[in-house]
C-alpha cells in the first residue's frame, strides 16, 4: 500500500529524468471549466483525460488547471486550449475520447479539432 | 439535479475555497456505524462571506428563477439538499476575513445517500488549480483512518516544481489503496 515513503523515491527518479524532458510544448494551456455546471456536465473525468494523455505523449511543459464558469453552462463541459500557433480555442461539450483527440490533433499535429469547437457548435 | 456521487459536491465546494483565495483548505469525511453517520467537513481559510446574506439572496434567486439548474451559483445548495434528503443536516458559518466552514452530514445507511465516490480524482483536480496553496484529506472510518496533506509533498521538493504526473500518480494510488484498507466495501 502506497505511503509517504514511496514520495522520496518519486522524487529521486524525476531528478534523473530531467535531462530527458521534452519542453517543446512549453506554451501551451489547457484549461477546464470546473464549476457547478461544468462538475454536473461530467468535466473531472474530462481533466482526467487530458492529464493522463499530456502525459502518455510526454509533453512536459503543457499546463492542464481548472477554471471558472465562463457563462456557457448548457455547453459544458468545456475546454480552452492555447497555443504559440492557433492562441484560444474553446472545445464545447467535451467528453475523455474528445480530450485524447484534441491533444493529438490540435496539441501534437497543430490541427483545431474544428467539430468540438464552439463556433462549430453553436 | 444532485451529483452521483458525494465526492463532485466536494471538489464543487472546495472550489468556492480556492476561488475565495485560501491557502489552507481542510476537507474531512467520517464514517462511524455507531451513530449511523457519514460526517463531511470543508473548512477553509479564504475571504469568508457574509451568511445572512448569502442567504437572503438564494432565496431571492430562488423564487425569481426556478429553472436554477442552468445557472452557476448552487454548489452550496446542492450540498445541503444532498444531506438533509438522507435525513442529515447541513452547516455553513463563514464571516468575512475568517473563512468558511462547511458540515454536511448524511445519515449513513439511508438508500438514497449518493456513495462517497472517487476522492482520489476530486483531490488530484484540486492539485491542478494554479496557485500556491495546501489541501488537507483526511478519512476515517469507524476509528480507521489516513491522511493526506500537500504541505507534506512541498516538503520534500522544497523550492522545486512538484505539481507534476508522477505525484498526481502517487496522489491518486495512496487515496484510492488507504481508502479501500479502511473501508473494505462497508462505508463509503
Amino acid at each position: 500500500m502506497k505511503t509517504l515513503a514511496d514520495l522520496q523515491a518519486i522524487k529521486e527518479n524525476l531528478h534523473s529524468q530531467m535531462d530527458l524532458r521534452n519542453e517543446s510544448h512549453a506554451d501551451t494551456k489547457i484549461a477546464v471549466g470546473m464549476a457547478t455546471c461544468g462538475i454536473a456536465a461530467g468535466a473531472r473525468p474530462v481533466v482526467t483525460a487530458f492529464s493522463d494523455s499530456v502525459q502518455e505523449h510526454k509533453l512536459h511543459g503543457v499546463s492542464v488547471t481548472l477554471m471558472g464558469c465562463i457563462g456557457l453552462c448548457s455547453q459544458e463541459p468545456i475546454a480552452e486550449i492555447t497555443t504559440p500557433k492557433d492562441g484560444k480555442v474553446i472545445y464545447v461539450k467535451m467528453t475523455p475520447e474528445k480530450a485524447k483527440r484534441v491533444v493529438e490533433e490540435h496539441i501534437i499535429g497543430g490541427n483545431v479539432v474544428k467539430e468540438y469547437t464552439i463556433d462549430n457548435n453553436k | 439535479m444532485e451529483f452521483e456521487e458525494l465526492s463532485l459536491n466536494i471538489l464543487d465546494v472546495a472550489l468556492n475555497s480556492v476561488r475565495a483565495g485560501a491557502l489552507l483548505i481542510e476537507i474531512s469525511v467520517t464514517a462511524s456505524t455507531e451513530s449511523n453517520r457519514l460526517v463531511i467537513e470543508i473548512k477553509d481559510n479564504g475571504a469568508g462571506f457574509d451568511v445572512n446574506r448569502y442567504e437572503k439572496e438564494t432565496a431571492e434567486r430562488l423564487r425569481r428563477d426556478s429553472a436554477q439548474e442552468k445557472s452557476g451559483g448552487n454548489g452550496l445548495r446542492l450540498f445541503k439538499e444532498s444531506a438533509e434528503k438522507t435525513g442529515g443536516s447541513f452547516e455553513l458559518v463563514s464571516e468575512k476575513g475568517s473563512g468558511t466552514y462547511v458540515k454536511a452530514e448524511y445519515i449513513l445507511n439511508s438508500p438514497i445517500r449518493a456513495p462517497l465516490g472517487d476522492m482520489a480524482e476530486t483531490f488530484a483536480a484540486l492539485t491542478l488549480c494554479e496557485g500556491d496553496r495546501d489541501i488537507v484529506y483526511t478519512c476515517n472510518a469507524d476509528g480507521k483512518g489516513f491522511s493526506l496533506n500537500t504541505a507534506q509533498i512541498k516538503e520534500l521538493y522544497g523550492d522545486a516544481p512538484w505539481k507534476n504526473y508522477e505525484i498526481i500518480k502517487f496522489i491518486k494510488e495512496f487515496i484510492k489503496e488507504n481508502t479501500d484498507n479502511i473501508n473494505k466495501n462497508r462505508f463509503f
